[in-house]
């Protein structure tokens, strides 16, 4: 397995576990980031230490793309959310195993490994997706 | 903008109609709106100064291709780019330059040429990368539509609220000789389109266009030679987002922050603004908006639009010429389309689209990459 896009995540040992989505915390003032960054927007501390983010949340927001779009390597219909994590965090996922007509803001989801493609050397391309719980 | 400084006068004003060209370039289109503004000043191309070019995916260089048109009298031309408001920045750009007496007279000239569908949000306007698109996140409806669900479910807000902002645009759109749709459509009509990302249909996300706007910026003093009545640019700030720990903002920057900040520099409020235009590229953008510039009650912005407050014969008149929704969106050249649509307000010669005894108006303009927000007034 290889992730998609490196840095955003942590692949589990097994095709049937869960990643781990990477973030960043402020040792100074403990707010939490995702993706990963550098500097600490809320007081400016350089260099933040690697935390992983809890592996549910609830949909903040959400739409259902009906078009898919340019470069979307995920077929239309499908519902795409931005999922807050208790760490207030917010990270942007397509949901899966779900029915479409069900999606709601405060729903409960947790995260989950998604097959995405597979590369030239037969690997298995993978990224993140979340789920109702 | 600062306090002090000359005062900035918006001279001449000009358009290329927005709507699908393929035989025309963008040097042809910015030609055209630029002997459209020039004609509408007064002025000839040589009493230009300097020069400023809003437009997006055109290649470098663009500004003086299209400059180069008009003369070559060795004046600076800058290329601006602030996705969807590069022209508007463009203008806050010359007029800076004009406040602080660098130069009495400039034009800004706004294009874009586009190909058909939705935009590459991740390809063509950002990093692909970035926006995730690989990964079926990079929507660029989808931004607007999930700040649409929350609003309806926070504030009870309806799919026909933002709907209707599509019926009066093309309503607006169909008095307006420019714009790329001049065929009204209604609520049935915008409803039953397909959708594209829930609750946005197709009739409510803008179209890609090609176009040109250009605008003549001058001094105020130097106005006096041309005009008895000028319209003033009297504010136009710009801001990108400002991080709030743990709050979550989908909008390309801080609309009520900015506007607020824009009215205190202007010495008005939301109550003094009789004709507006902001960034309806999809129609979520009029209904949140309303509520951000202060005209309603935050999350009254649904009820606000369906009940034509936002109507030419309405409380806040918004987009009289059809929006991006029905004017079309060149993404370059909106920004000054924006100020020619409030310029000719403010003259009184908007015709069919003319908003009764129109003294002062707003523009709200977003890109990717940040937002901008004008006062205009006579």
């Amino acid at each position: 397995m290889v992730p998609l896009r490196s840095g955003m995540m942590r692949l589990p040992d097994t095709p049937d576990g869960k990643p781990v989505l990477l973030g960043s915390r402020c040792p100074k003032c403990a707010v939490y980031y995702f993706p990963r960054r550098q500097i600490c927007i809320a007081c400016g501390q350089n260099g933040l230490d690697e935390t992983d983010l809890s592996a549910r949340g609830k949909v903040w927001t959400y739409t259902i793309a009906r078009q898919t779009p340019p470069g979307s390597l995920v077929e239309a219909p499908y519902a795409v959310a931005v999922v807050e994590l208790p760490e207030k965090v917010a990270v942007r996922a397509v949901l899966t195993d779900v029915d479409l007509e069900s999606v709601r803001v405060g729903m409960e989801v947790e995260i989950t490994l998604a097959k995405m493609k597979e590369d030239e050397e037969g690997n298995e391309v993978v990224s993140y997706k979340f789920r109702p719980v | 903008m600062d306090k002090g400084g000359t005062k900035v006068v918006v001279l001449g004003v000009g358009l290329h109609p927005f709507g699908r060209f393929p035989e025309k370039s963008v040097t042809e289109l910015g030609r055209t709106a630029g002997l459209e503004a020039l004609k509408d000043a007064g002025v000839a191309y040589k009493d230009i100064q300097a020069g400023y070019c809003g437009h997006v995916v055109s290649s470098a260089g663009t500004g003086l291709d299209i400059f180069e048109e008009l003369g070559s009298t060795g004046i600076p031309v800058t290329n601006v780019e602030l996705a969807c408001a590069s022209s508007s920045r463009a203008a806050e750009l010359a007029a800076t330059a004009i406040k602080a007496g660098i130069y009495d007279m400039c034009m800004v000239i706004g294009v874009e040429k586009m190909s058909r569908g939705m935009l590459g949000f991740g390809q063509s306007v950002g990093n692909a990368m970035r926006f995730g698109a690989a990964m079926g996140l990079a929507i660029l409806p989808g931004e607007y539509a999930m700040q649409a669900q929350r609003h309806m479910a926070i504030y009870g807000t309806r799919p026909e609220h933002f709907a209707q902002v599509s019926v009066k645009a093309h309503r607006n759109g169909s008095l307006n000789p420019y714009a790329q749709y001049q065929v009204p459509l209604t609520l049935e009509e915008v409803m039953s389109s397909r959708m594209v990302a829930d609750p946005l249909t197709l009739y409510q996300c803008c179209p890609t266009s090609d176009g040109a706007s250009a605008v003549i910026l001058c001094s105020e003093e130097r106005a006096r030679r041309y005009t008895t009545k000028p319209v003033y640019l009297v504010e136009s700030m710009g801001a990108t987002p400002i991080y709030m720990p743990g709050e979550i903002e989908l909008s390309e920057g801080p609309t009520a922050w900015l506007a607020q900040k824009v009215y205190e520099k202007a010495g008005v409020g939301p109550e003094d603004v009789d004709v507006a235009q902001c960034h309806d590229a999809f129609t979520p953008g009029e209904v949140l908006t309303v509520e951000k510039l202060g005209f309603c009650k935050e999350g009254e912005g649904g009820p606000f639009v369906w009940e034509g407050n936002t109507e030419i014969t309405g409380k806040k008149p918004m987009n009289t010429d059809g929006g991006l929704l029905s004017r079309g969106h060149p993404m370059g050249a909106t920004g000054g389309a924006m100020i020619t649509e409030i310029v000719r307000q403010l003259r009184g010669e908007a015709g069919p689209r003319q908003v009764a005894n129109a003294k002062l108006g707003m523009i709200h303009n977003a890109g990717v990459g940040g937002i901008q927000i004008s006062i205009l007034s006579i």
